[in-house]
């Protein structure tokens, strides 16, 4: 899950989805799950891209980083055990630790 | 049981060994017992003094010791007066020693200004970021678009003071040529500042000297000290975007660079490529050595580097590439040509 | 009185102050009676005598030691050549870890302290040590804080970010899961455990002496141990502090050091040392006073200088305090600290300058004898004044811009604490083995274990020097073969090999002769303190009647009708307490119980501590238990032998 929230740094997933509140991209930290909140969905959203501008990454991120951005973006809503996730970064903070999130049941909504 | 008479044994033996050793400690790249510039040198004058001095106190403490044990005993070792004149000769000693660590003191801080700065005004500045575990060089100019940026190879004009403005995107680490220079850390949330200057031309490894996790052990980099003319020429060429690939299979490489995993991470001056996370690729083919100072840079190495980073770094960030293998030979043919 | 007694090992004589010996019987029964120490599974873990809790303590810092110095060989098997893959990176970081935390926070604080627990009651001329039931809770907070450790090592989840943690590496981001949690709360285990024994010291010297030991005839030990329970009192605090904002830091969210939130990775680095440099003299003190017991017992006269000595302990106590920016040379701090702190670090050397110089004369003006401690006393001179000597090289900071964070460092401070701290330490228990179990360690093995250790010791660590002359840095895990640094560190994990067959050498002499060894009689060296003047080993109540000490050497001082305490109860738990400049007798003070409620409170407050780096909950839940745990502990005991018209306490005098 750290080496997960390095890679979403890295990768600049905060362009477009901030550091989970959202942007142009869906806020990543609340209940709302278009497309499914469990990591199969997950990494498929990464790999495959969605319709509405999630860009597909295959082959542009290595599948086993991907596993570890999946655990983490799941750690953002507070889904992860509390002893694993992590804790606040070594920067400017944009919100509370990982590890201290309310935990958010997911809500499927459908396509927005 | 008596014992033997040991200690004057033990010091033959030890004399021997020390200085056997000692010999080998001069030469070699990495010695600071090697010094290629003012500072180094400095250093290493005052650490053979140092030396020496101690090596004399050792010898003269043990040899005092080794006789108190073993001379003869005589009746007037009790009396008064032979403990006043021990009182006396411990009081002396400690004054020999007080006055032989004021001498150092004085010695060690006479040393420490001549280096805390650069010999001369005329003065070339370097940035030097820390990474996780890589070391980029960034050479300022008027023009922001004339900034240089080379990992891992540091270049100096030969004579000339060299500034290092040092700081670290994540974890402390530590900037060390020891031919050239002291250590400075590198600290997040400062920068500090430390000079070096090559007094010859030639090459100077350094290494990290602030342990920062797994790769602490294979971050190292090359000082390379030219003349000025080859220096400036060597920044010019530096300021240049990478080369257009001349070759089919070049071509093709720099295409698959694009649009793979290499893309998310380097930057490729002149290209589209401009990610930050890893070390910049513009002139990669003209770099002595690459993996941060863990490779010489050749076509063999470039090949077991890209094809599988963490079985030569084990917890590096690089991941091994996911091509078939022609795009990953035209990959390589690609880096080789950014010269 | 001439040495040769010692030898054959016949007891001293003893006079009998009771000619009835019927009377002294009923005195031995009575006192065996109300000091009994618990008996059975249960009474195991109640055992408030401090002479018990010290073997516990001495024998399992040795198990630690074992377990560090295993650590290091794997170390040597990886750094043997260049380019090794015994260890990977990640395994190595855990291992150089846990080897230095092992050895600093489980082995060598806390076996200085057990030689205290042990020893001082007796020096000192005291039945027990104080707070008796704080000193079983300090033992076992100790063993779970390291067993804690060690289970972490053995789930892949020992700290891997050295011993010292520097942050940003040991920080949230950079050190992810648990590893650094565990290390930061070893350090709360260890510092609760050591803060206890050290406040038990300094009661048990200050206010529990025997009669006459006034303070200028304090044993140089005692005083050593003394200056030592200081230097913990003040130094524990900062890391404590240190280490709990790491730990919120990494649990709770804080920012204590990171500077993009108006933190600072240096305040970590101040915290810690301002802790670690008084650490390492925690360390290196009680061996000194160990070396004056040796050195006057083999000599068989008084240390030369008690007065310099003494004031030297004192010394390198305060000026251990002012040398801590000398590990942070390479920050870039301004001109003017690094000049202080350089001078600092050089005139620490003069106090253990007039120490050597001391002993030199000492040696100069006895009647050495050359048994195995005194051995490893001349050990410790060889080895401890050329890591002293290297370590004013380093003092000096040009120089150490160079060798910092290099393998010189490492021959340096292993000299030191090697030679410095652990050669005393084996020769100590080659000279209290036969007060502490009754029998003699074999002379001709401890012989060929001071030799195997010395020259294994040598070969290892020498070296070293030249590797950081050569640049070789620490904390690294492999190293290329074309920088030449192969040879030499074949040369040290070859060295290493015979520094392991001398500790495993060490073993089996203590294992057997503990077993088999020959009887040892009460004062087989002809000691010089206070312990020689009973049994070996000393009965449960230590000494039959308090003695009334004539003179600064307790042993060689005593007239032949020696005067003693009488009118302490022996039908409960009474100690003399007595005035801490002249130790007048002040009063009588009954000391508590045996009791399982330390046990019980050491396991809440284990749970607590593990519990929180877990979950925040652990606080709350751990209050209540806590909380009944203590009110056990401190329960008052009706004192079943009080009557209307004796008062609970009342001063006695001392007869002759």
């Amino acid at each position: 899950m750290a080496e997960g929230k390095r890679l979403f740094t890295l990768y600049n997933c905060a362009g477009c989805h901030a550091n989970g509140g959202g942007g142009m991209g869906p806020a990543l930290m609340d209940d709302k799950w278009i497309y499914g909140s469990r990591p199969p969905n997950i990494f498929e959203s990464i790999v495959e891209g969605r319709p509405n501008g999630m860009p597909s990454w295959r082959n542009k991120i290595p599948d086993a980083q991907v596993w570890q951005l999946v655990a983490y973006v799941q750690s953002m809503s507070g889904q992860a055990p509390a002893a694993a996730m992590p804790s606040r970064s070594d920067h400017l903070q944009s919100g509370t630790p990982e590890n201290n999130r309310p935990a958010q049941t997911p809500i499927q909504t459908g396509t927005p | 049981m008596r014992g033997r008479s040991t200690r004057p044994h033990a010091a033959c033996v030890w004399l021997s060994q020390f200085l056997m050793v000692l010999t080998v400690g001069c030469a070699g790249n990495q010695s600071m017992f090697n010094p290629q510039g003012p500072a180094a040198r400095r250093i290493a004058d005052l650490g053979l003094l140092m030396i020496a001095i101690c090596l004399v106190v050792y010898l003269v403490v043990i040899a005092v010791a080794a006789w108190s044990l073993l001379r003869q005993r005589q009746a007037s070792d009790d009396s008064a007066q032979t403990t006043a004149r021990l009182g006396a000769i411990v009081a002396g000693a400690v004054a020999v020693t007080a006055a032989i660590l004021v001498t150092l003191t004085a010695v060690s801080a006479a040393a420490g200004r001549g280096l805390t700065s650069p010999t001369s005004q005329d003065t070339v500045t370097v940035d030097v970021i820390g990474h996780q575990w890589w070391w980029a060089f960034q050479y300022r100019s008027d023009k922001p678009q004339d900034f240089v940026t080379t990992p891992n190879e540091l270049h100096v004009p030969v004579g000339v003071p060299v500034i290092l403005r040092a700081q670290s995107r994540d974890v402390i680490h530590s900037f060390w040529v020891p031919n050239l220079q002291g250590k400075r850390d590198l600290i997040p949330g400062q920068i500090t500042t430390t000079w070096i200057q090559a007094d010859r031309a030639g090459v100077y490894r350094g290494q990290c000297a602030e342990f920062c996790g797994h790769q602490h052990a294979k971050m190292a980099f090359v000082v390379v000290a030219e003349p000025m003319d080859a220096f400036q020429q060597w920044l010019q060429r530096q300021r240049q975007p990478a080369a257009e690939p001349t070759g089919d299979q070049e071509r093709h490489g720099r295409d698959v660079f694009l649009q793979s995993t290499c893309v998310t991470c380097h930057t490729i001056r002149g290209t589209d490529a401009g990610a930050r996370v890893g070390p910049e690729l513009t002139h990669v083919g003209s770099r002595q050595t690459i993996a941060a100072g863990t490779l010489p840079n050749s076509v063999e190495h470039l090949r077991m580097w890209v094809a599988n980073p963490p079985s030569i770094k084990p917890g590096t960030r690089m991941p091994p590439h996911g091509l078939s293998p022609e795009d990953f030979e035209a990959v390589v043919s690609y880096l080789r040509s950014l010269e | 009185m001439e040495s040769g007694s010692g030898q054959s090992g016949a007891p001293v004589e003893r006079v009998e102050p009771y000619p009835d010996a019927a009377a002294e019987a009923r005195l031995r029964r009575q006192l065996e009676e109300t000091w009994h120490v618990p008996a059975g599974f249960l009474g195991w873990f109640a055992v408030t005598d401090h002479r018990t809790i010290g073997r516990r303590y001495i024998a399992t810092a040795f198990v630690f030691f074992l377990i560090g110095g295993v650590l290091a060989a794997l170390m040597r098997i990886q750094l043997a050549v260049p380019d090794n893959h015994f260890l990977g990176p990640d395994l190595y970081n855990q291992v150089f870890t846990m080897h230095g935390t092992v050895m600093m926070f489980l082995f060598a604080v806390p076996v200085m302290e057990a030689m205290a627990v042990y020893l001082v009651p007796l020096m000192v001329g005291t039945r027990n040590i104080a707070f008796p039931r704080l000193n079983t809770f300090s033992y076992f907070v100790y063993l779970f804080g390291g067993i804690m450790v060690i289970v972490a090592m053995l789930v892949n989840s020992a700290p891997d970010a050295g011993w010292f943690a520097y942050v940003p590496l040991s920080g949230p981001d950079y050190t992810p899961g648990k590893r650094a949690d565990f290390w930061a709360q070893l350090i709360t285990f260890t510092e609760v455990a050591a803060l206890a024994v050290a406040v038990e010291i300094v009661a048990t010297v200050f206010k529990m002496r025997a009669p006459g030991m006034s303070l200028n005839r304090i044993p140089l030990f005692v005083w050593s141990m003394l200056v030592t329970a200081f230097m913990i009192i003040f130094a524990m605090p900062a890391v404590v502090l240190g280490s709990t904002f790491l730990l919120l830091d990494r649990l709770v969210g804080t920012h204590f050091y990171n500077p993009a939130e108006g933190g600072d990775a240096l305040l970590w680095q101040h915290l810690f040392w301002f802790f670690g440099h008084p650490e390492v003299y925690i360390i290196f003190v009680p061996a000194l006073g160990m070396v004056s017991a040796i050195v006057a017992t083999f000599t068989q006269r008084p240390i030369f200088g008690y007065r310099a000595m003494v004031l030297s302990l004192v010394a390198t106590g305060f000026i251990g305090f002012g040398l801590w920016v000398h590990h942070m040379f390479a920050t870039g701090l301004p001109q003017l600290g690094l000049t202080y702190f350089t001078a600092a670090s050089m005139i620490i050397s003069i106090p253990s300058g007039v120490q050597i110089f001391c002993w030199i004369a000492s040696i100069w003006r006895g009647h050495p004898r050359l048994a195995t401690p005194m051995l490893f006393v001349l050990g410790f001179i060889a080895i401890f004044v050329l890591g002293g000597l290297s370590g004013v090289t380093l003092a000096s900071v040009p120089f150490d811009l160079q060798v910092h964070d290099t393998y010189y460092v490492v021959a340096h401070f292993h000299y030191v604490l090697l030679g410095g701290a652990v050669f005393p330490l084996i020769g100590a228990l080659y000279f209290w083995f036969p007060k502490i179990t009754g029998r003699m360690m074999s002379e001709r093995l401890g012989v060929l274990n001071f030799w195997t250790l010395f020259i294994g010791f040598n070969v290892t660590f020498f070296p070293m020097h030249i590797l950081g002359f050569q640049g070789m840095p620490r904390r690294v895990y492999t190293y290329p073969a074309e920088m030449g640094w192969g040879p030499l560190n074949l040369v040290a994990t070859a060295g290493a090999v015979l520094l392991i067959a001398g500790g495993a050498l060490f073993v089996f002499n203590a294992v057997r002769s503990y077993v088999a060894g020959t009887i040892a009689g009460d004062d087989p060296w002809h000691g010089e303190t206070l312990e020689w003047a009973t049994a070996s080993p000393p009965p449960v109540y230590n000494f039959l009647h308090i003695p009334v000490i004539e003179g600064r050497h307790a042993m060689w001082d005593r007239s032949l009708a020696p005067p003693v305490v009488t009118g302490l109860r022996s039908d409960c738990r009474e100690v003399l307490i007595t005035d801490v400049m002249g130790a007048e007798p002040v009063h009588a003070y009954e000391l508590p119980e045996p009791s399982i409620w330390p046990f019980l409170c050491s396991i809440v407050t284990s749970a607590f501590f593990v519990g929180s780096i877990f979950t925040p909950w652990a606080l709350p839940v751990s209050i209540l238990p806590l909380t009944v745990t203590l009110i056990g502990w401190f329960w008052p005991k009706p004192h079943p032998n009080l009557r209307g018209d004796q008062p609970l306490v009342r001063p006695v005098e001392a007869e002759g």
